[in-house]
């Protein structure tokens, strides 16, 4: 039981990171309608700049994460224009598999300035394990998801209590609606792809320091993880999007435990292939969504 | 023979079809007329299997048809049109027909991947019949996206012909046209659908009504309001105060 | 013939097996990023087909193909009923599945006093068939186009008939489709276990000719690229995918480009999709093409 709850623990602690992660590809699938695969591969590109930095001058902690934040930013930005804005509005598969040859194009890039595996990064605080009764908690650990929460409370603040959030959750529901009440699209559009690629960041800063390292392999790391947590908890739901960051940390710490390094990821992929493909509204799912659906065959 | 008995369609809160009856023999044509939302082509997408009736029933030729999936009543040998024209706009005009041909009961499953030459012979010179009838034959190189209006509204009704159906829908035929197209349209539908097949047409313009149906059927917020010949339903004083409303 | 040349084309070969398979899937409206699951299933059980059990090449290549269609078939049945986006990550989320199914994957067998068989992420090494057999390179690559052009041939043959219309029918407007008396979701199963078995004869003519196979092989890149072929080279005919693969292989051999291959590729993607979203051999392209040859309009 106790093992059970530890597990529990260090998957909220990782959960906290995928929540993150989960939280800004969901702002951009749900405002924006648009699959960004190459979510991932512009934090990668963020993160690698940070460390292209620190190898080549030395600069400390906050600088890099001003660098890592911008980069991020940029590469979102590109990759908007290009997988997002010139392409019609209806043509929601060809934003998605344009992202993804950008996804290809941006992994490269890294992957040229940086043949090895995996690379270092400093790291924010000593790594002092704290215990509360049996359980084990990294302090560093504790720091991260305290800021996780921050960050995640800030969006939810920002998304209903101000009228740019306003704006932003009426054009996830209905765009041409809102255009009808002079909101202005483009700009809305690109306010969210540059907060998701924001907090991108920050999640990526923070998963860097806590790991002290990065590999080649994070920005595909990242774009599945963002896909399985938002679709484990409803796709397109902001608040789900944090669930099933938390759930899929704690379910991927138990499987560690239990079943071993190598099923962990494997449990992970035929969850989100059972929730896709049984219960397409997530494992919170809207039964709304399922009742509406009986009762019209097609059309 | 299309018989509907009580059929209950709701979308959400809102009741589209009330039960709803009506009956059309064979070789009929039935005119469906009513104000704007009041639920006809409703009535078409449920009878084509596109909606499920909350309850309800639909049979053809006495076969119970209700709830079953589009494909499976094409094979029962209906065809329709549609409202808001729905063509594949980037086949040519003579594959848009060809395209219909595929449930007739001429071509076999077999015939899908093994096309037998002599009867693909066949079938295309039934499909530059009906481009023929419907006038489109100088067209039939065309994609269809690049045909008028009323040359889409023709096409649409050579390609729900080249099902050689036993029952055709038809869907606001003259939706949009100038009166003498609406007349040529008229002619057509009176060619190649009198006497040959039983067919429910939807349609605003009353002259088309008169001309072309045997039975007309008033609907109204998705009830039957009035059912009888052309003439004793224009003279019904309740259908004359649904479409010009009454003198105060 | 020198062989630097034949291994280029064999590869060009036995990928256009994939890139085929990926463009069946958008005939019919869905973007698979899966099938590279296929090409993995056949390539193990062809292997182990004439590595454990002794099989004779064809039969093997034949059981591999199998296995892949009929797994095909299987996942295609919940899979295709779901929409755009939601298919093409729940195909993502399949061959991931197989992939880490494949790491953990061991099965090994004492042949002649040495064990042989798939050692999870160690891979599956000695698959000597062609060599115990003295194939040569050339007769190799010939096997590999005369399956392709079988495959090619058929293809084709189909283009023309009445399947080869109502494939394209049902991914222009599905229930158009069914209105004209198509059971949409049996041409789209079938469609999806062809596409399965044409991808399987690739991979198992791919493990014969590399002699190992090992899972990190068959990652979401692989199944990515595919689709890019059809997407590149348009989806007008057969032709289109063959023609994306060739473009491809051209990028990464020609010396100028091959270290920025992929930055290029997704750029061309990327940048393609705005302004020809069907590849550049699309359906419009081929409507003028047969105008000029003024081919009649009968099949």
């Amino acid at each position: 039981m106790m093992i059970f709850l530890q597990n529990c623990i260090d998957g909220f602690m990782i959960g906290g990171f995928y929540a993150l992660f989960a939280l800004g590809f969901t702002l951009m699938f749900g405002v924006m309608k648009w699959t960004n695969l190459a979510y991932g591969s512009c934090i990668m590109l963020g993160v690698f700049s940070g460390i292209w930095m620190h190898l080549h001058f030395q600069l400390d902690l906050f600088w890099i994460f001003f660098v890592i934040i911008l980069i991020t930013v940029i590469a979102g930005y590109y990759v908007e224009r290009l997988c997002y804005r010139w392409l019609p509005k209806k043509a929601f598969m060809a934003m998605m598999v344009s992202s993804f040859a950008i996804w290809m194009q941006l992994d490269e890039i890294v992957r040229i300035y940086f043949p090895s595996r995996s690379y270092p990064f400093p790291r924010l605080m000593d790594n002092d394990l704290m215990m509360i009764g049996p359980l084990m908690f990294k302090a560093e650990g504790l720091l991260i998801l305290v800021i996780c929460g921050l960050l995640a409370g800030t969006i939810f603040l920002f998304l209903y209590k101000t009228r740019y959030g306003l704006a932003m959750r009426a054009v996830s529901e209905d765009p041409v609606a809102s255009r009808y009440v002079g909101i202005n699209m483009p700009s809305i559009l690109l306010g969210t792809s540059i907060i998701a690629s924001v907090i991108g960041g920050i999640a990526g800063f923070l998963m860097a320091t806590s790991d002290a390292q990065v590999s080649t392999e994070f920005g595909l790391w990242v774009t599945y993880k963002s896909l399985i947590a938002m679709t484990l908890a409803g796709l397109g739901s902001i608040r789900g999007a944090v669930l099933g960051g938390i759930i899929l940390g704690v379910i991927e710490a138990n499987s560690l435990w239990y079943l071993g390094a190598e099923y962990r990821d494997l449990v992970s992929f035929m969850l989100f292939f059972i929730v896709l493909v049984i219960l397409p509204g997530g494992l919170l799912g809207t039964a709304k969504e399922q009742k509406a659906r009986a009762a019209v065959r097609r059309g | 023979m299309i018989h509907i008995e009580n059929l209950n369609m709701y979308f959400g809160g809102i009741h589209a079809i009330e039960n709803f009856s009506l009956k059309v023999n064979n070789g009929e044509i039935m005119g469906l007329i009513g104000p704007n939302g009041s639920g006809k082509t409703t009535l078409l997408n449920v009878i084509t299997g596109i909606y499920q009736p909350q309850s309800g029933q639909i049979s053809v030729q006495n076969k119970n048809i209700t709830g079953l999936a589009p494909d499976q009543i094409a094979k029962f040998g209906i065809a329709r049109t549609f409202q808001n024209i729905r063509l594949y706009p980037h086949m040519s005009v003579f594959d848009n027909v060809w395209v219909g041909q595929h449930v007739s009961k001429e071509v076999s499953w077999s015939d899908w991947f093994l096309p037998n030459v002599s009867k693909e012979k066949q079938c295309r010179q039934r499909v530059l019949h009906f481009l023929e009838l419907t006038g489109l034959i100088s067209r039939r190189d065309d994609l269809a996206e690049s045909l008028s209006l009323v040359e889409q509204r023709r096409l649409e009704l050579a390609r729900a012909l080249a099902h050689e159906p036993s029952f055709i829908l038809i869907d606001e035929p003259t939706g949009g046209m100038s009166a003498n197209e609406t007349q040529d349209m008229l002619d057509l539908i009176d060619l190649t659908v009198r006497s040959k097949m039983t067919c429910i047409v939807i349609e605003h313009n009353m002259e088309v009504i008169t001309h072309l149906c045997d039975q007309v059927c008033v609907v109204n917020f998705g009830k039957k309001v009035a059912e009888g010949s052309p003439d004793e339903v224009f003279r019904d004083p309740f259908v004359q105060e649904i479409y010009l409303g009454r003198e105060e | 013939m020198d062989s630097y040349m034949l291994s280029v084309l064999s590869n060009i070969g036995m990928i256009s097996f994939l890139a085929l398979s990926a463009y069946l899937l958008l005939l019919v409206g869905k973007v698979s990023f899966g099938q590279q699951a296929y090409f993995a299933i056949s390539a193990y059980v062809s292997a182990m087909a004439t590595t454990l059990w002794g099989c004779p090449l064809w039969l093997a290549l034949f059981f591999g193909a199998i296995s892949a269609g009929i797994s095909a078939t299987l996942v295609s049945i919940p899979t295709l009923r779901l929409k755009g986006f939601y298919f093409s990550v729940a195909t993502l989320a399949f061959a991931e599945m197989i992939r880490l199914g494949l790491v953990i994957f061991k099965y090994q067998v004492e042949i002649d006093g040495e064990l042989v068989g798939p050692e999870g992420s160690i891979g599956f090494r000695g698959i000597r068939y062609i060599y115990d057999h003295n194939f040569s390179s050339v007769e190799y690559l010939c096997l590999i186009y005369g399956c392709l052009l079988v495959v090619i041939g058929l293809m084709i043959f189909w283009e023309h008939s009445r399947i080869g219309s109502i494939i394209r029918m049902t991914g222009a407007d599905e229930l158009l489709t069914e209105m004209q008396g198509i059971n949409v979701k049996l041409v789209k199963v079938l469609t999806a276990g062809f596409a399965g078995t044409i991808a399987g004869l690739g991979g198992g003519l791919y493990a014969h000719y590399l002699t190992y196979v090992g899972p990190e092989m068959f990652g979401a890149m692989l199944g990515v690229h595919a689709v890019s072929y059809g997407l590149i080279g348009g989806l007008g005919t057969t032709f289109g995918p063959l023609l994306g693969t060739l473009l491809d292989f051209v990028f990464l051999k020609s010396a100028v480009f091959s270290e920025y291959r992929m930055i290029i590729f997704g750029g061309i993607v990327a940048v393609l999709l705005i302004f020809k979203p069907r590849g550049l051999l699309d359906e419009a392209l081929l409507y003028k093409i047969r105008q000029k040859l003024r081919k009649p309009s009968w099949k």
